[in-house]
């Protein structure tokens, strides 16, 4: 799942979400049953036959997440899933990330709150060496961030 | 397959397709006062209906270069390179609508044989099966330049200048005699002892077989991910055009500005 990218607005959301899933190699026939099923699992049902572009930001971003869950990899990479979105969105992305991620997830963000409330295992990157690498830990917040990685702002 | 998206999101292109061929075919000189004057001769039907590409091949390539930009953009496109069939998007984009412009060339291409075959016009004055040839080419290379500058230019004003630029195009080739690119002469009249000729069809055919050739191996390098894309595609390329080049020049220094041979 990407943080962000371009979405061909005039397509109806299943019609993308199974294209995305055929390309991926699935048969015509199953990318369109996991398209529905993904699209059901991140709420999106009643917007099946909607253009991409009629549809809210954080909507898109669970168009986003209904391809990557449609691919049923079994590693998720989700990039800054809730990045863009107002608290009522984030909101309703952490809990669908949570209900229907499979498998590893790995989590990609600059939001201790999406950490804190999905990860299990956390790493602190700083200038591409690793500051951090463990278990989550309740202490963790910005105090500890800014600890960790140094506080360059002064 | 997914293709059948592309046909739902493209509908329109076909009536469009149409009217463009239409358009052209219906402005030509009545004979005995009765429009239009094609009907008399199948050599002057043909070379009108190739010279539909005048209008359908600006309005298709730069239609291509508008699905491309506006509903396979470079982020889609970018996300899905890598997957197995990521690459899929540009050949049902350009097939779905090479299709509508080929089935509106051969509507048009259905009215003028019923026109002809009821008027009882000779057969000797169309150079067969050359003619048939030179404006599905003209098209084929015309889109793939469309395809190309959608997939290289993001920006959505590219697509009237590419409309405009291709149809200016037209007057260079078609007022110098040179064999045709991406568009293909509108004959006004006719000559009732003469008919087009057969190597000129033969160059202008090539030329765009070449040149669309070389268009298809930059597309196919072009759309790869970045760090993935072959060399050898990009000197393929280079040859093509150069071989289009090649086909072009000899036109060029000997003056060559006849395009018709007599019959008799």
């Amino acid at each position: 799942m990407p943080q962000i990218a371009e979405l061909p607005k005039g397509m109806r959301t299943i019609d993308l979400v199974a294209y995305l899933c055929w390309m991926r190699g699935q048969s015509r026939e199953i990318a369109l049953a996991r398209a529905e099923e993904s699209l059901r699992a991140v709420g999106l049902t009643k917007s099946f036959r909607a253009k991409v572009g009629a549809l809210s930001g954080g909507m898109v971003r669970r168009v986003w997440l209904a391809q990557a869950l449609a691919a049923d990899a079994e590693v998720l990479l989700l990039d800054e899933p809730s990045t863009g979105l107002d608290p009522r969105q984030r909101e309703t992305m952490v809990r669908l990330i949570r209900e229907t991620a499979a498998g590893t997830t790995l989590l990609s963000s600059h939001l201790l709150e999406d950490v804190k409330e999905l990860a299990e295992r956390v790493v602190v990157l700083d200038q591409g060496r690793v500051a951090f690498d463990g278990p989550l830990d309740r202490e963790m917040n910005a105090e500890w961030f800014m600890k960790l990685t140094g506080d360059e702002t002064g | 397959m997914l293709g059948q998206i592309w046909w739902r999101r493209t509908w329109w292109v076909l009536p469009s397709a149409l009217l463009m061929m239409f358009l052209v075919m219906r402005n030509v000189q009545p004979v005995e006062g009765v429009v239009p004057g094609w009907r008399v001769s199948w050599g002057w039907m043909l070379g009108v209906w190739s010279g539909g590409t005048l209008l359908l091949s600006p309005f298709m390539a730069a239609v291509t270069a508008m699905v491309m930009i506006r509903d396979w953009p470079h982020g889609v496109r970018e996300q899905v390179a890598s997957l197995p069939r990521g690459r899929s998007g540009f050949v049902h984009i350009f097939t779905v609508l090479y299709l509508q412009g080929l089935a509106a060339m051969l509507i048009a291409l259905v009215v003028g044989v019923v026109l002809c075959s009821s008027y009882g016009a000779p057969l000797e004055s169309a150079t067969l099966p050359w003619q048939l040839f030179t404006g599905p080419v003209a098209l084929l290379a015309a889109m793939l330049l469309g395809m190309a500058v959608g997939v290289v230019f993001g920006d959505i004003l590219v697509v009237p200048l590419l409309g405009f630029g291709i149809f200016l195009a037209h007057q260079i080739f078609y007022w110098f005699g040179y064999p045709e690119l991406f568009t293909t002469e509108v004959p006004s009249w006719f000559y009732e002892d003469a008919r087009p000729k057969t190597t000129h069809l033969i160059a202008t055919i090539a030329l765009n077989l070449v040149t669309g050739t070389g268009l298809w191996f930059f597309l196919n390098w072009v759309t790869r991910p970045q760090g993935l894309r072959p060399r050898m595609l990009l000197i393929a390329c280079a040859l093509c055009l150069g071989g289009a080049l090649a086909i072009y020049l000899p036109w060029v220094v000997s003056g060559n500005m006849d395009t018709y041979e007599r019959i008799r």
